[in-house]
C-alpha cells in the first residue's frame, strides 16, 4: 500500500476523531439524596476530608479525572463552628485535544440529613474557571470557620445566615452573612476575608 | 523527461503519453505538470490557510485575540454608538453593558475568520456561513455580532423584550445584521438585569459587581444551571467562576481607556 496515502489517511482520520471528540455532547446529570458520609466511623464531629472524600469519590464515577475548583459552607451563623449546614463542593473535569471541554460536577452535602445532592453538565460554552483549589494550602476548614464565627459574633451580626467559601482562583476565604432565614440571596449583613495561610481577617464590611 | 508522479485515484494519468488527460478542448498544461485550476485551486487554498492561519495565530500570541477584537468590535461600537446609545435608554440598560457585549462578540474568531482582509468587519461572507450554520444546527447556533441563539431570540420576542418577527427567517436576519442585532443585546441584558434585580441581595452588591454578573447572565442565559449555579456559589462566587465575562468587561473598559 502506498505510504504516502496511508499517511494522508491517517491524518484525516485524527483531524476528524478530534473534531468528533470536540463535538461530543455531555448529557446533564441530577442525583439526589444519595448517602454521604460526614465523619469518621468513631466520631461524632463532622470531618471535612471525609465528606470530600465521599463526594470526590461519588463524582469520579462519571468524571474520573475530575478536581475540587470549590469549596462553600452555608447555613446558620450559630451553626458554622460545627459545619451543620450545606458543604459545597465544585469539580471540574478538563478534556479534548482540539478545543478543550469543561466538564462540571457539584456536590451538595447536607451535613444535619448525611445526604448528598450531585448535577452533571457541561460547562464548555461558558468558558469557566478551572483553576484548582487546594485545600491542603490552607488552615484546616474547621479552624477557618471558627475563625469566622469569632468575627461575626464580635460584629454582633448574628442570628444570621453564613456563606464560607473559597475557589482556585481567589486567595482569601470569603464569609458573607444575610439576614436570618434568607439565605445566600438575603440583604447582606457582613462580608469578610480570611488569609488561608495566617487566618488573619481582612477587608471587614458590615 | 516526465518527472509527475501518476495519481492512483485518476486512471487518465497513469498513462504517461496522453496530453492534459485527453481532454484538450478543457485543460492547457503550459508547464507539462499541472492544469490551470490547479493553480487557481491551489492559490485559493494558500489564501484560506494563510487567513486561517493569521487568526490562529492571534489566539496563541500573549495579546492578539483582544487587539483583533479591538479593532473589529471596537470600529464597530463605535460606529453604532447612536444604536446603542437609543436601545440602551428605550430598555434602561447601561449602554456600556451593550457595548462591551458588541465588541467582544462581534470579533468571535468564528466570524472574524471568515472575512477576505484581516481589517475587514464580518460582513456577507460571515454572515452567509452563520446562516446555513443555524440552518444546520438549528436552534444552539449562536449567530451574529451579538453571537445570540435563535431559542433566545424568539423566546425575548415572546416575552416582550424585542420586535416580534414572523418567522425563524426573518429572526435570522435581525440576529444577523448589526443594528437589530443591537436590539436583541440590549433587549437580553434587561431581562437578565430584570431578573437579577429582583434578588434582593443582588441590590446590595456593588455596581462593579452587578455589572459583571449582568454579562455572566447574557452570556448563560437566564437558564436553570444558571440560577443553580448562582445560587450555591453565591453572588461573588458566580463571578469568580466566570472568567471569560469578566475579561469581556474588563477588555471593553480597557479599550475604552485607551481610546
Amino acid at each position: 500500500m502506498n505510504i504516502k496515502l496511508l499517511a494522508i489517511a491517517l491524518c484525516w482520520l485524527w483531524l476528524f476523531c478530534s473534531l468528533a471528540a470536540c463535538a461530543a455532547r455531555f448529557e446533564p446529570i441530577e442525583l439526589t439524596a444519595l448517602p454521604a458520609r460526614i465523619s469518621q466511623p468513631d466520631a461524632q464531629e463532622i470531618d471535612v476530608e471525609v465528606v470530600l472524600a465521599s463526594a470526590e469519590s461519588q463524582v469520579q464515577r462519571v468524571l474520573p479525572d475530575a478536581y475540587l475548583e470549590f469549596f462553600g459552607f452555608s447555613g446558620d451563623c450559630q451553626e458554622l463552628p460545627h459545619l451543620h449546614g450545606t458543604i459545597n463542593l465544585g469539580f471540574v473535569q478538563v478534556q479534548g485535544t482540539v478545543r478543550h471541554q469543561v466538564l462540571a460536577a457539584f456536590a451538595s452535602v447536607n451535613t444535619v440529613e448525611e445526604t448528598m445532592n450531585l448535577r452533571f453538565a457541561d460547562h464548555s460554552p461558558y468558558y469557566v474557571s478551572t483553576a484548582p483549589l487546594l485545600l491542603q494550602d490552607s488552615l484546616p476548614v474547621r479552624e477557618i470557620a471558627e475563625l469566622a464565627y469569632e468575627n461575626i459574633i464580635r460584629l454582633g451580626v448574628a442570628p444570621c445566615d453564613v456563606n464560607l467559601t473559597w475557589s482556585g482562583t481567589r486567595d482569601a476565604w470569603l464569609v458573607q452573612c444575610t439576614a436570618p432565614g434568607s439565605g445566600s440571596f438575603g440583604p447582606r449583613q457582613c462580608v469578610l476575608e480570611i488569609d488561608p495561610l495566617t487566618g488573619q481577617v481582612r477587608g471587614v464590611q458590615q | 523527461m516526465d518527472t509527475i508522479v501518476p495519481d492512483p485515484l485518476n486512471p487518465q494519468s497513469l498513462n504517461r503519453y496522453t496530453y492534459v488527460y485527453n481532454r484538450p478542448l478543457v485543460y492547457t498544461d503550459p508547464t507539462g505538470h499541472l492544469p490551470w485550476w490547479a493553480y487557481v485551486a491551489g492559490a485559493a487554498g494558500l489564501y484560506v490557510v494563510g487567513r486561517m492561519g493569521y487568526e490562529v495565530g492571534t489566539l496563541i500570541v500573549p495579546g492578539g485575540d483582544q487587539t483583533r477584537r479591538d479593532r473589529i468590535g471596537g470600529g464597530l461600537v463605535v460606529e453604532l454608538s447612536d444604536v446603542i446609545q437609543r436601545e440602551s435608554t428605550a430598555r434602561s440598560v447601561d449602554p456600556e453593558l451593550v457595548s462591551a457585549v458588541l465588541r467582544h462578540e462581534s470579533a468571535a474568531f468564528e466570524r472574524r475568520v471568515l472575512t477576505f482582509w484581516p481589517s475587514v468587519q464580518p460582513g456577507l461572507f460571515a454572515n452567509t456561513a452563520e446562516f446555513v450554520q443555524s440552518q444546520v444546527q438549528g436552534d444552539t447556533a449562536s449567530i451574529g455580532p451579538g453571537q445570540m441563539q435563535l431559542r433566545r431570540a424568539r423566546e425575548l420576542e415572546e416575552m416582550g423584550y424585542v420586535t416580534a418577527r414572523r418567522n425563524d427567517f426573518e429572526r435570522r436576519l435581525a440576529l444577523l445584521n448589526n443594528e437589530t442585532a443591537i436590539e436583541y443585546m440590549a433587549g437580553m441584558l434587561q431581562y437578565v438585569s430584570e431578573q437579577l434585580r429582583s434578588i434582593q441581595g443582588f441590590n446590595d452588591l456593588e455596581t462593579e459587581q452587578q455589572r459583571r454578573l449582568i454579562l455572566i447572565a447574557y452570556n448563560w442565559g437566564w437558564t436553570e444551571e444558571f440560577q443553580k449555579q448562582l445560587r450555591d456559589r453565591d453572588f461573588i462566587g458566580m463571578i469568580e467562576y466566570a472568567g471569560y465575562d469578566n475579561q469581556t468587561l474588563d477588555a471593553y473598559l480597557r479599550w475604552r481607556e485607551n481610546r
